[in-house]
């Protein structure tokens, strides 16, 4: 046991250390409040940005990786689309969480963030090994390089808004509606590896996929169930346990997406528009039904008699 | 009207009301309206009258959560006027006694005169029970808000009245524990839901619970499914629409009727009920105008 480590009724208080980018929003907000009422010692680094690559070498990058007509469709959805849209997603979150009673929280709480140029600079680095935690949770932020996310003496770990490793990488929730994997809505809570979201699963679940849900509630709902769980497993570390592995199915195929392109955000928004959206969530909905070999009903009599399809 | 009774629709079927609370004199008005058009049938007749439709169509009324004015006021009128209706009750609202969500939200708006976004309905509809109550808690700790349980309209029926009710001839029926708007709650929290919701009926009341209405109208089918596989045979939804056979019994749909409706409101929504027009009142906004209907896309008969 670390010596800084503290006693409550017989579980230690984990120092725990929390890495955002940016002033935390509702849904950061209720991950940190929730964090908090474990009882551990909470501190947050936060990052001013979310990388230390300048404009021209993340352009670079993103040509070697998407070719030059990727790299375009990605620009054009993210000013065309993605911020007009992250920005209407941020309102609804933001009724939906709570978020003036989470700031009023925020403001008693009197956690004061340590700021640092981004999560991977040395600065940042320097932070976190000063706190010495026993767990870091990533809220929001980058790719960890390892020089970061080993400073964690038990573990470091992440919310990853999609069902890993069966998708990995950024926007999975929307990936999931725009290619029709409702397999792929959900969340995960894991630890952190080299890998992007390829770390040891702690848990992972899915939320109702009902008529009427947009990618907002969706992603609502998936991220009210991973905190729930992050807050077992941080409760679980304090017990002096080691969370079980989730079971992930053998060899499971695993599919990456970055960041949505014009297309795909052009296919979201018609997918998630007025009243075609709830007819497309009920198709999905339907072909989950037929997968799981939903029962019809019959008349028999006064009973209804369950049998398969 | 007439034209609607003529539709395709009319001819295959009838309608299943979802009213909520009702006083004798609205309960009158109702019943005289529906009356001119429907021949009220009681919940044992439903999936026959589905199977083997008659030249007039059906109406079966409905009435969801269970208040105390069901059994003061509503139930003595619609026995006096010879009319059958289910009642689908929120079980544990009739155990602890404590007011349901949206009583509390319209006790807060009577009261500022205005609701704080935060608890909006269409805000609340999208959220677990849990978070409603912890909402609705700090509002009415805020404001000094309380709800008057000895209105019969925000109060429950006890089970011994409800039990009185089933000896006279109206089916209970269950509604969830408490009014969670189970698509919002974890799968395995609402199946659990659906599942202790029916037991409680069948042991209150002494006999199987052989319906389930989902509260706020909101379902999928693997939910709908656990209530059949928990005894009922039966589950309705608040899809506006008539009831034919090409609806399983899975997922009745129901029209809902304002207790302020008269005659030629309730005809009006009658006849757009079979053109399918009508908005979902669950906060989906499904217009069924252009959807498919899922079941006889499937091609479900029974």
């Amino acid at each position: 046991m670390a010596d800084n480590a503290k006693q409550i009724n017989g579980e230690r208080r984990l120092k725990v250390v929390a890495l955002l980018v940016g002033d935390p929003q509702a849904t950061e907000l209720w991950t940190l409040k929730n964090l908090a009422a474990t009882g551990c010692e909470l501190y947050v680094v936060r990052a001013l940005k979310a990388s230390g690559l300048s404009t021209a070498e993340r352009l670079k990058r993103l040509a070697r990786q998407h070719g030059v007509v990727g790299l375009v469709s990605r620009l054009m959805g993210s000013k065309l689309i993605a911020t007009r849209q992250a920005r209407k997603e941020l309102r609804q979150l933001d009724l939906l969480f709570g978020g003036e009673e989470l700031r009023g929280w925020w403001i008693a709480s009197g956690i004061k963030p340590i700021d640092a140029t981004h999560l991977n600079h040395a600065d940042a680095r320097s932070a976190i090994a000063k706190l010495q935690p026993d767990v870091i949770v990533r809220v929001t932020g980058g790719v960890l390089g390892r020089g970061t996310f080993s400073l964690a003496r038990i573990a470091t770990l992440n919310i990853h808004h999609g069902v890993a490793p069966r998708i990995r990488g950024m926007c999975s929730i929307q990936w999931g509606i725009i290619e029709g994997r409702s397999d792929w809505i959900g969340s995960t809570v894991h630890e952190i590896d080299d890998g992007i979201d390829t770390g040891r699963v702690l848990w992972r679940g899915r939320p109702q996929l009902a008529p009427g849900d947009t990618g907002t509630t969706l992603f609502f709902r998936a991220h009210l169930e991973a905190v729930e769980q992050l807050v077992r497993v941080i409760r679980e570390y304090a017990a002096g346990k080691t969370p079980e592995s989730w079971p992930c199915e053998d060899r499971e195929r695993s599919d990456y997406r970055s960041a949505v392109g014009l297309w795909g955000w052009l296919r979201y928004l018609y997918l998630g528009a007025g009243m075609r959206a709830p007819v497309i969530f009920e198709r999905a909905w339907r072909v989950e039904d037929e997968n799981t070999e939903l029962n019809w009903g019959r008349l028999d009599g006064d009973r209804v008699e369950i049998r398969s399809s | 009207m007439a034209i609607a009774s003529r539709s395709d629709r009319a001819k295959r079927g009838g309608v299943i009301i979802n009213e909520h609370v009702l006083t004798a004199s609205e309960t009158r008005r109702h019943v005289d309206a529906l009356g001119r058009w429907f021949d009220f049938i009681h919940h044992d007749e439903l999936l026959d009258r589905l199977a083997r439709p008659k030249a007039r169509p059906f109406c079966l009324l409905t009435f969801d959560d269970g208040k105390r004015s069901f059994a003061t006021e509503t139930a003595p009128e619609l026995e006096r006027l010879g009319v059958p209706a289910v009642i689908y009750v929120a079980t544990q609202f009739l155990t602890d006694r404590t007011a349901l969500w949206f009583d509390r939200r319209t006790a807060i708006r009577r009261a500022l005169g205005y609701l704080p976004p935060e608890i909006e309905r269409e805000v609340l509809i999208r959220l677990p029970l849990a978070s409603i109550n912890e909402r609705l808690d700090r509002a009415c700790d805020k404001y000094k808000v309380t709800v008057d349980m000895e209105d019969d309209d925000v109060g429950p029926m006890s089970w011994d009245e409800a039990r009185d009710l089933a000896r006279r001839g109206f089916t209970i029926g269950a509604h969830s524990l408490r009014h969670a708007v189970l698509t919002c709650e974890t799968e395995a929290s609402a199946l659990s839901d659906i599942e202790q919701s029916i037991a409680e009926v069948s042991s209150e009341i002494g006999t199987p619970c052989k319906s389930f209405a989902f509260p706020n109208g909101n379902y999928t089918a693997r939910l709908a499914r656990r209530a059949l596989e928990a005894g009922a045979n039966t589950v309705m939804t608040t899809d506006p629409m008539w009831a034919d056979n090409s609806f399983p019994p899975w997922r009745l749909p129901r029209v809902s009727l304002n207790r302020a409706y008269n005659r030629g409101a309730i005809e009006l929504k009658m006849s757009l009920a079979t053109g399918r027009w009508l908005v979902n009142p669950n906060g989906t906004g499904r217009l069924y105008r252009k959807s498919s209907h899922a079941c006889e896309a499937a091609g479900a008969k029974w």
